[in-house]
C-alpha cells in the first residue's frame, strides 16, 4: 500500500486536494486502488444571500 | 551560420510567454534567469534591493503569494497590467518609460528606472508588461494560481523560502477564522511545523489553526489552514502585501451572515494576534493593475531612498493606526494618484468646493441635460467612495479598452459608471454592506473602520 497527496493542486482557481491509496509498489506495478478529491474552501455565499435583496445576487455571486 | 541573436530581457519574455507550454515553474524561470544574468554581466549582483532582503544582497525581491477565500479575480486584472507610457503617474511613467531624461516640474521628480532596475542592454519603450514586472522587479517565487509544479516539491521549497525569510507576502483572499480556519485549508507540507501558542496554535485566537498527524504512509505531516499558514508566513515576512479588498478589509466572504469568521488581514495578523507587520492595503474588486504595480514601485522608491516619502508622506493619516509606534499605511491611493487629497469625482460630493475641479462624466448633470445620468438613486456610491484616502481614480485612469463600431480601442477607455453601472465602492472596508442593496440609494452610514477595529 502507498499513498500519493497533492495538496495543494496548483494552476487552478481555488483549493483542490488529491489523495489516492495506490497498491502494487512491491511487484513494481503501481496501480491507483482508492482515490478521492477534497474541495478545501467553503466561502458560504449560501448563507450570505440569505434576505438580501435579489439584486443584490448578481453583484455578490459574480465573485464567486 | 548565424546564430540568433535576442537580448536577455527578450528570452526571458519568451520564457515566461511559454512557461505553461513547457511545464516551468516559477522556480526554473527564477533559476535560468540567475544563470543568465550571471553569465550576461558576470555577477549575480545588479539589482539594488538588498534594503528589503537582509543577509540576501544582490537579489530580487522575494514573493510569496498564497491565496485564501478568493475568487481569482484579482490576479486576473493584475495580468492584464499594460504600462501606458504616458502615464501621468510618476511610478508608473517611470516603470513604462525605463529611462526618463532628468527632472521635471511637479510634485515628485521623475525617476530614471535604469537606476533602479539596471540592465545592460537598451530598451525600447513602452516594452513592459506583467511579465516583465514579475521577472525584473519583484520575482514570484510561489503562487499557487501560477506555479505549474504542486505537492510536495514547490511545498519544501516554500518551507525554504519561510526559512530565508525577508520575503514579501501577497495575501489575496479572505482570512477565515471559525472552526480553526478549516473553511480553507491551503496546504500540507512534510513534518511537523513547530508549535506556537502565540500564534497559530493560539487557543485564545480559535487555534489551532495547523493540523498535525501522521500518515501511516507519508510519515508525519503538518496541514495548515490559511488563518495558520497567513501567520505561519507572516512571522519571517519583511512587509504584507495585500491584493483586493477580500484581503485587505474581508470583502464579500466576510459580509454578515457569513459563518466562517472571515476577516482581513490587517486585523488578523496586526489586530487580532498583534504582529506589528508593516502593511500595504491594494484594496479594490478587484484592483486596477496600476494600483498594485504603482504600490510596489513605490514601496521600492521609498526603502531605496530615491524619494523618501512617497510611500508615507502624502497619505492622510487621521485614520491611519498607529503600530509600535509607527504609522502605518493605510493606503497609497490618495498620495499616489491624486496629489490632490481632496480629489473627487462626482457633482454630489459634499468635498466638491475643497479641491480641483472634477472630471466631466456622462453622469453628470450639464445646463444642456439637467436630469444626466446620475445613477445615485439607483444606488451610485461615487459622491462618498470612501473618507478622502480611498478615493479610486477609476474616472480617470480606466479600466478595460472597449471597440466602437468594431474598431478595437488602444487605451483604456471604460469603468462601471460608464457602463450604466453604479459604483458599489468596492474599495472601502465596508464593502458590500455598507452599499447592499446595491441597487437602492445608500442609506449605510459610513462605519469607518469598524471592520478592523472593534469597538472597544
Amino acid at each position: 500500500m502507498g499513498k500519493i497527496l497533492i495538496h495543494p493542486v496548483n494552476r487552478m482557481e481555488g483549493h483542490l486536494t488529491i489523495d489516492a491509496q495506490t497498491a502494487g509498489a512491491e511487484s513494481g506495478g503501481v496501480r491507483v486502488t482508492d482515490a478521492f478529491l477534497k474541495g478545501e474552501l467553503y466561502r458560504g455565499f449560501e448563507q450570505i444571500l440569505i434576505k438580501r435583496d435579489p439584486r443584490d445576487a448578481m453583484v455578490l455571486c459574480q465573485r464567486i | 551560420m548565424q546564430s540568433i541573436k535576442i537580448t536577455r530581457r527578450q528570452f526571458l519574455k519568451w520564457l515566461s510567454a511559454s512557461a505553461a507550454a513547457l511545464g516551468l515553474t516559477q522556480t526554473d524561470l527564477l533559476k535560468l534567469e540567475k544563470h543568465l544574468e550571471a553569465a550576461v554581466t558576470g555577477c549575480n549582483a545588479g539589482f539594488p534591493l538588498n534594503a528589503l532582503i537582509p543577509g540576501h544582497p544582490g537579489t530580487l525581491a522575494r514573493v510569496i503569494w498564497i491565496a485564501g477565500a478568493a475568487c481569482s479575480g484579482c490576479p486576473t486584472s493584475l495580468l492584464n497590467y499594460i504600462a501606458d507610457t504616458a502615464d501621468p503617474d510618476p511610478v508608473l511613467n517611470a516603470i513604462a518609460n525605463n529611462a526618463v531624461p532628468g527632472p521635471v516640474s511637479g510634485q515628485y521628480p521623475l525617476v530614471d528606472v535604469e537606476t533602479l532596475y539596471p540592465v545592460s542592454f537598451p530598451v525600447p519603450p513602452g516594452d513592459i508588461d506583467i511579465a516583465e514586472v514579475v521577472l525584473e522587479i519583484i520575482t514570484i517565487d510561489y503562487s499557487q494560481i501560477v506555479m505549474a509544479a504542486s505537492g510536495d516539491l514547490p511545498n519544501q521549497h516554500l518551507m525554504q523560502l519561510r526559512d530565508d525569510g525577508g520575503y514579501i507576502l501577497l495575501l489575496e483572499g479572505t482570512i477565515q477564522t471559525a472552526s480553526n480556519g478549516l473553511y480553507c485549508r491551503v496546504l500540507d507540507v512534510p513534518g511537523h511545523l513547530p508549535v506556537d501558542l502565540t500564534l497559530w496554535d493560539n487557543p485564545a485566537t480559535g487555534g489551532p489553526f495547523m493540523n498535525r498527524y501522521v500518515d501511516p504512509d507519508l510519515g508525519p505531516r503538518t496541514d495548515l489552514t490559511m488563518a495558520g499558514a497567513t501567520l505561519w508566513l507572516a512571522q519571517n515576512a519583511a512587509a504584507v502585501v495585500t491584493l483586493g479588498t477580500c484581503a485587505a478589509y474581508g470583502g464579500v466572504p466576510a459580509a454578515k451572515k457569513s459563518v466562517t469568521g472571515g476577516m482581513g488581514a490587517y486585523q488578523w495578523i496586526n489586530m487580532v494576534n498583534g504582529m506589528g507587520k508593516l502593511m500595504l492595503n491594494v484594496p479594490g474588486c478587484p484592483p486596477h493593475p496600476d494600483w498594485f504595480i504603482a504600490t510596489v514601485g513605490a514601496a521600492l522608491l521609498e526603502i531605496h531612498g530615491l524619494i523618501p516619502g512617497i510611500l508615507f508622506n502624502n497619505l492622510d493619516t487621521s485614520n491611519c493606526l498607529t503600530v509600535n509606534g509607527k504609522t502605518m499605511p493605510r493606503l497609497t491611493y490618495t498620495g499616489i494618484y491624486h496629489s490632490d487629497a481632496n480629489y473627487v469625482f462626482c457633482q454630489d460630493d459634499p468635498r466638491r468646493d475643497l479641491g480641483s475641479a472634477f472630471p466631466l462624466l456622462a453622469c453628470q448633470r450639464t445646463a444642456a441635460n439637467p436630469i444626466g445620468r446620475c445613477m445615485k438613486q439607483k444606488g451610485c456610491n461615487g459622491y462618498r467612495a470612501g473618507p478622502p484616502h480611498i478615493r479610486p481614480d477609476c474616472p480617470t485612469r480606466m479600466w478595460n479598452p472597449i471597440e466602437t463600431g468594431g474598431i478595437p480601442a488602444l487605451k483604456k477607455n471604460n469603468w462601471c459608471v460608464l457602463n450604466n453601472m453604479p459604483c458599489q465602492d468596492c474599495a472601502s472596508p465596508g464593502f458590500p454592506d455598507y452599499a447592499s442593496p446595491f441597487y437602492e440609494q445608500t442609506k449605510g452610514i459610513w462605519r469607518g473602520y469598524s471592520y478592523i477595529i472593534p469597538p472597544s
